[in-house]
């Protein structure tokens, strides 16, 4: 098992990627207040969009031309499977009760699951070799500390880095980003002074699904393949870490992202037991809930009294 | 009996609003003409917010009509009536605690679709609430009621509109704030802003309004002018407490 | 029309009763067909214990759990290793795996049922993927991923050690024995035995462990009740005999493990979860937990210990599922990590939505359409096994929005949404209000 630097670059890489994922439900929770249980699958189908479109135009193409367009085709997908979401699933039940949204939202994780799988078969897809193979060699990365950053590491913590910097920048300061706030806060306020609710929510589920769009095709580029269940685990993982930040802030779900991705990788390196891997974040789930249930950045989860 | 003879502003006619099964409004029929401050009174459940909020096309009336400037706007959104120069100053406020003063102005000109016009109107904000101009980088809700509330006027204020309609401006704030408040809409008035006002303060109300309307369960029971309505007896009883 | 409120008060015992008799309807109507037909209706009513347990959460409750198979499997993996290991009895082992699911489900709970319901659905749902992790990595207790073969139906000190068999074979079995001499002592060899269609690997272990005969098995100790093997059950029609005499129908050793012994006893647990379910929305507690599905704030200032009855509802659920769970290890012979997998979590809580939350027959309707209605499809369209899961997780979403009470559902929604017409649904997002 490698050394504890490599442990810590293979960490903040997967935790980067957490946290571009939690952005997407920390966003929809904070102004639906429901869990989009069905983002874990925007994400695979951001990752089979990316694949898909190497494989079927990135031919001619030099290497980052085509790795830059596949990024913007598999956002241009996800966020059109992300606002038909909000549209058809759950739109409706905007003013249902509780339970009824989390329903439709499983029910159309299931579906959209199985419509990858229906469409893209029961096999992995591979990532083309061909684009990703520069980019993983560790020949090629940077030596730090006894670790290995390979250069699809440095793109994934540099690219993720600039997408979270401009989410914040975005929600500080643009109109849509204030309207977004305003709308978390107080939607018939919102309402009220003129926001268009709808909008405002749809751009939200468009952001998310761009941003976990990018994250599917980094991840299926560093571990090579995409496969139609890949949503269901990282969408926990990422939820796990959006709770982990505090659920509902945006800053919140990029901490927890990382931290998360860390301590797996920590505890990998720690115990030796990457069988279990997944069982340590889904024990720092409970252990947050138990200890901080509010996060390390949120507000209050407990119901109101 | 009205000042003015032309076409009202706004006029409702056989207006009902229900939730369920709970028949809020009742068939309510009043007119506010331009330049008017005109003020519903009633007790609590009256049905006074759900007439502004569905004015407002925040709540879907069940039947009858609104028209606003000649047009039918009954059933319409907030982003419609706000656009349209119609805008509801809600019962407790509401504004946005987590944005800054600066930014809940901002929000309230979020229907500009010129953003133009929004710097100058700002200034006239903090013009017309000095206090919201020196706290415009604080958040919302570290503001006193008071401040508060004059924030949410400011707020309504940016898109400059032809009516406001305003709920309870005055709920829970200290007596010489809410002198403030009406000696605000009083200046609305006279820039020219059309005000239709509900409270539960009735004799602040009376005193200010050009004409006012009774309301009780939902049905309209009586209406007057201001001073018609402030020595009227049963008024006096009812809602003076005297 | 005096009869009607008679009818309506026997109807309960009227369908019981037609449950009953069903298999020999079916087999009447179908012939040898209809063992495949009993075997699904068996596995719709378990499902159906299964899916009110988790009515009691989500429907009752308003607390969506989404990793009740874990529970399910928490079940039955202690009774198969109970029995397998200790030889514990099934009917010992049906409490113990309830109470073993109550309890990890109090733990679960403990410290997640205050928060927000969301957090539950998340929360539960990684637990269902720990205990698959646990199942599939602890594999001195649990076998990994290959499971716990064998697991049979132990009954008192008999060890019953087969499971099912596939009915082609039982017939050709059957034929077999019938040329035998039952009464006496001709033995049917082990190739004998592999040609009927027994599982070599199952006889190997019965042959070897028969310390009177290492060569073959005599008609009569098979029949004597020594060892209850699937083909020798009676047919069904022997089976309906022993109805008339209650006290043998559990005791005939042949009877056990036959289609029809699971099926009248996976009846009687799904009689008594229905009954269970009923009594439970009616009583005291029940009335809370819907008080406080409907209005946690309310039900607490009105005095109900809101915590404490999502506790007691939440280990209900769990102990429904648990025992559930022996029931399938029982009957299913073998169980590993797989059959407890997400997707059945989501299956049981499509079968509660569809029918209805908080519906008892609901419920029933629900798992009867999403278990027997592939099990149909199946049949006629072979290729519609593929698109299961996808007109599952459309359906779950239809419903909450066609009809969030789902086909049986009461009136248990918040009425807001029951007036809401769905052409106003479908056609605008309104603001909310």
């Amino acid at each position: 098992m490698g050394t504890l630097s490599q442990a810590v670059i293979n960490g903040l890489t997967l935790g980067m990627v957490y946290a571009l994922i939690a952005l997407g439900y920390t966003m929809v929770y904070g102004i639906l207040g429901m869990i989009n249980f069905a983002h874990g699958e925007i994400y695979m189908i951001g990752g089979y969009a990316g694949a898909t479109f190497l494989g079927l135009w990135g031919g001619g193409l030099s290497v980052p031309i085509a790795l830059g367009l596949a990024v913007l085709f598999s956002i241009l997908v996800s966020s059109l499977h992300g606002a038909g979401l909000e549209r058809f699933a759950y739109r409706p039940l905007r003013n249902a009760p509780a339970l009824a949204p989390l329903i439709s939202a499983i029910g159309m994780s299931i579906a959209l699951q199985q419509y990858v799988f229906l469409t893209q078969g029961t096999t992995p897809k591979p990532f083309p070799q061909f684009f990703r193979q520069d980019l993983v060699a560790y020949e090629a990365g940077i030596k730090l500390f006894g670790g290995t950053l390979s250069p699809l590491q440095g793109l994934i913590i540099i690219i993720s880095t600039l997408l979270m910097i401009g989410l914040s920048l975005f929600v500080r300061h643009s109109k849509m980003g204030k309207a977004m706030r305003a709308t978390a806060e107080d939607r018939r306020m919102a309402g009220l002074v003129g926001i268009d609710i709808n909008r405002v929510i749809l751009t939200t589920f468009v952001i998310g699904s761009a941003l976990a769009a990018v994250a599917g095709v980094m991840v299926s580029a560093y571990i090579s393949t995409i496969f139609y269940r890949d949503g269901y685990l990282a969408g926990l993982k990422a939820f796990t870490a959006a709770v982990f930040g505090g659920i509902g802030n945006i800053p919140g779900a990029m901490v927890g992202g990382v931290l998360l991705g860390l301590i797996e990788a920590l505890g990998v390196w720690a115990t030796g037991a990457s069988d279990w891997k997944d069982v340590f974040s889904f024990g720092v789930l409970i252990l947050v809930l138990l200890f901080k249930p509010r996060g390390l950045l949120g507000e209050v989860v407990a119901e109101k009294v | 009996m009205t000042p003015n003879s032309s076409t009202p502003l706004l006029q409702i006619s056989d207006l009902h609003v229900r939730y369920g099964p709970v028949h809020a409004v009742r068939g309510i029929s009043l007119d506010v003409y331009q330049g008017e401050i005109v003020t519903v009174i009633g007790a609590n459940g009256a049905g006074k917010s759900s007439t502004l909020l569905s004015i407002a096309g925040a709540e879907k009336l069940s039947s009858g009509s609104i028209t606003f400037q000649g047009i039918e706007v009954g059933g319409k959104k907030s982003p419609f009536m706000v656009s349209r120069g119609v805008n509801l100053v809600p019962e407790g406020r509401h504004i946005f605690s987590r944005l800054t003063v600066e930014e809940n102005l901002e929000m309230g000109a979020f229907s500009l679709k010129d953003p133009s016009p929004i710097p100058a109107r700002k200034e006239h904000v903090f013009a017309t609430f000095p206090v919201l101009g020196e706290r415009k980088d604080q958040l919302g809700g570290t503001l006193s009621g008071g401040e508060q509330q004059m924030l949410a006027m400011g707020r309504a204020l940016m898109v400059a509109p032809k009516l406001l309609l305003l709920d309870e401006p005055s709920l829970g704030l200290a007596p010489l704030i809410v002198k403030t408040v009406f000696e605000t809409i009083i200046a609305f008035r006279k820039a020219g802003t059309t005000i239709l006002l509900v409270e539960q303060n009735a004799n602040m109300a009376l005193r200010h309004a050009d004409r006012g309307y009774l309301l009780e369960n939902g049905m309209i029971v009586g209406e007057g002018t201001g001073k018609e309505l402030l020595v009227d007896p049963a008024v006096r009883e009812a809602y003076l407490g005297a | 029309m005096k009869v009607f409120p008679l009818l309506r008060k026997s109807a309960p015992f009227l369908l019981l009763g037609g449950m009953v008799m069903l298999p020999l309807i079916l087999e009447g109507t179908m012939g040898k067909g209809s063992t495949a037909w009993v075997v699904a209706i068996q596995e719709m009513m378990l499902f159906a214990v299964l899916a009110l347990g988790l009515n009691i959460t989500v429907g009752l409750s308003g607390l969506l759990v989404l990793g009740h198979a874990a529970f399910w499997a928490l079940g039955a993996y202690t009774y198969a290793i109970l029995t397998v290991v200790f030889g514990l009895s099934f009917w010992l082992a049906l409490p113990l795996g309830a109470l073993v699911a109550a309890l990890a489900g109090f733990l679960l709970g403990m410290p997640t049922i205050r928060l927000r319901g969301d957090y539950l659905a998340i929360v539960t749902l990684g637990f269902g993927e720990v205990i698959r992790y646990v199942l599939k990595n602890f594999q001195s207790l649990t076998g990994g991923d290959q499971g716990i073969p064998g697991i049979g139906f132990k009954d008192g000190n008999l060890q019953w050690a087969t499971g099912w068999i596939r009915e082609p074979a039982a017939l050709s079995l059957r034929r077999h024995f019938s040329a035998l001499d039952l009464s006496g002592d001709s033995l049917l060899s082990k190739s004998e035995a592999i040609s009927g269609g027994l599982n070599p690997s199952q006889l190997q272990g019965i042959f070897s462990s028969l310390d009177t005969n290492q060569n073959g098995l005599s008609a009569k100790e098979l029949l004597s009740g020594e060892w209850g093997f699937g083909f020798l059950c009676p047919s069904q029609e022997a089976a309906w005999l022993t109805l008339g005499r209650p006290l043998e129908m559990f005791t005939c050793k042949p009877f056990l493990h036959s289609p029809l012994h699971w099926y009248l006893l996976t009846l009687l647990f799904l009689s008594l979860a229905l009954l269970f379910f009923v009594r439970l929305k009616k009583s005291r507690l029940g009335r809370s937990l819907i008080a406080l599905r409907e209005d946690e704030i309310a039900a607490k200032s009105m005095g109900i210990n809101t915590t404490k009855a999502k506790m007691i509802a939440f280990a209900l659920s769990a102990a429904w599922a648990g025992a559930a769970g022996v029931l399938f290890a029982a009957r299913n012979n073998f169980i590993n990590p797989e059959f407890f997998k997400l997707d059945n979590s989501v299956l049981f809580l499509a079968m509660a939505v569809l029918g209805g939350l908080g519906s008892a027959r609901g419920t029933v309707a629900g798992a009867t359409i999403l278990w027997l209605g592939p099990f149909l499809l199946r049949e006629q369209f072979p290729q519609f096994q593929e698109y299961k899961w996808l007109a599952i997780g459309l359906l779950m979403a239809l419903m909450m929005i066609i009809r969030p009470q789902g086909i049986f559902g009461a009136n248990t929604g918040k009425t807001r949404v029951k007036l809401l017409s769905l052409w106003q649904r479908l056609t605008k997002g309104r603001i909310s209000r």
